[in-house]
């Protein structure tokens, strides 16, 4: 991997980014959400699927040292958490996205709706299949799938699909102008 | 507000935990961690405990700080301990209602819990004790070694400075901004989910623009400065393993020692 000072830059913002979308809680009546999602989704968006990549990795890895950058805290312990299969979900999320995205000639509404949503699925994947598995194999209590849907993703998804239409609405926008303008993190030259 | 939020955790100090080289602090607390799951019985849940107050003490963490550090996560903490408590089957000892305690329960319970406890403070004290640039620092020395299979260690470490910087940065402009376009009249926190997600793109615009323009800043302040990445770089401050360290890893080794030898005695 060889990176550029600016791409450097960029990704270390972006997990930066995500980082303070952890600390933006919105109050919903049901479930406060945060905007890890919004800002990992748009790190794919932005920066293409290697770079989006790596941000997120770097997000994970300064939580996991111990800067409190997760949403509840932080630590190598974090690794226990039921949740922190999210995190990793963020990773697989924001190179799916990126990728997609990379590679769109042009920028549709419904090509990148798409994009996100198969991105936000990748979330779900590892979020509910992580915290099926810790619960089931490190806390020892029995924990159907069905459960575990019920706790990890239902509570979420319409606010998750809202924000993939925000992130949408917003990309549509902003990605032509980035390729235009040559400022072109997300162009198809990378690597 | 947003700007409250505490970052890097770091208490500065002269203790002997304070001096030892980044490097030592990073392997030993992975050590530790791992060694805390050898426990199993109550008499190396106390020698852990003993451990972990003894080093406290020695960092001269006030402990408050520690408690602190374990409040965001008081939910998952006393979650664990109750569905442990109320779901193992055992011998019951106090019902209420449908869920019953059982004897097993409590000591699974108790056991689980403070493994928790015990993760969190360890790992914390990582952070107490370490500035963020030794331990950037630290991590960037530990990587080298896997430099000739490909991994940018140094760009690593840059990255993760160069983020850490501009989390507080960040923080404070959406602050900012959440402030201005609410005296501009703009609303985050009313009407249904629909709504509020849409009111977001006020914020969300500025935000990216001006996270871009100090990325670009930086770049320019940085090439200004002729950054050329690691290579040939020197520092100020060089890393430096001494007695100190090597007496850390012998304390640890004890203690891992007595951990093996009380789990294989005590079955």
């Amino acid at each position: 991997m060889k990176l550029t000072l600016r791409e450097m830059i960029l990704i270390s913002i972006f997990a930066a980014l995500t980082a303070v979308g952890a600390f933006i809680r919105i109050p919903t009546p049901l479930v406060p959400f945060t905007l890890q999602f919004l800002f990992c989704a748009y790190s794919g968006v932005f920066l293409g699927g290697r770079k989006g990549f790596y941000s997120q990795i770097l997000y994970v890895g300064i939580g996991l040292i111990g800067m409190p950058v997760f949403a509840s805290g932080g630590g190598p312990a974090y690794v226990l958490q039921p949740t922190f299969g999210y995190l990793l979900g963020f990773i697989a999320c924001s190179y799916t996205i990126g990728r997609l995205v990379q590679h769109f000639s042009t920028i549709t509404f419904i090509k990148v709706y798409s994009a996100v949503l198969l991105g936000l699925f990748f979330v779900y994947v590892f979020g509910v299949g992580y915290l099926y598995l810790i619960v089931n194999f490190y806390l020892h209590k029995q924990m159907t799938l069905q459960a575990a849907i019920g706790v990890g993703l239902l509570p979420y998804i319409s606010s998750d699909l809202i924000l993939s239409v925000l992130i949408t609405l917003t990309a549509v926008r902003i990605i032509p102008i980035l390729r235009k303008s040559g400022y072109s993190v997300s162009t198809f030259n990378s690597r | 507000m947003l700007t409250d939020i505490m970052l890097g955790q770091y208490f500065p100090g002269n203790s002997l935990l304070h001096l030892l080289d980044p490097r030592t602090k990073i392997i030993s607390t992975i050590l530790f961690i791992s060694s805390i799951f050898l426990a199993d019985t109550y008499q190396a849940y106390i020698i852990l405990a003993a451990f972990i107050v003894f080093i406290i003490a020695l960092a001269a963490i006030p402990p408050t700080m520690i408690l602190r550090s374990l409040k965001p996560l008081w939910i998952i903490i006393v979650l664990t301990l109750l569905i442990h408590i109320f779901t193992t089957p055992g011998s019951i000892i106090y019902k209420i209602g449908p869920l019953a305690a059982t004897q097993e329960g409590v000591r699974q319970g108790l056991f689980m819990t403070i493994r928790l406890v015990f993760l969190i403070v360890v790992s914390s004290l990582l952070t107490f004790t370490t500035s963020p640039i030794a331990l950037t620092d630290g991590i960037e020395r530990l990587l080298n070694p896997f430099k000739k299979i490909g991994l940018p260690a140094h760009e690593l470490a840059m990255m993760m400075t160069i983020a850490l910087r501009f989390i507080p940065t960040l923080l404070e402009e959406t602050d900012k901004i959440m402030k201005a376009q609410m005296a501009r009249g703009a609303d985050f926190t009313s009407g249904n989910i629909l709504r509020r997600a849409r009111n977001m793109i006020p914020l969300l615009v500025p935000l990216f623009i001006s996270a871009f323009r100090r990325a670009d800043e930086l770049a320019t302040a940085m090439e200004a400065r002729c950054y050329r990445g690691g290579h040939q770089r020197t520092r100020m401050k060089e890393l430096q393993i001494t007695t100190r360290d090597w007496l850390a890893y012998g304390v640890l080794g004890i203690i891992i020692g007595v951990l093996v030898a009380v789990r294989i005695t005590l079955r």
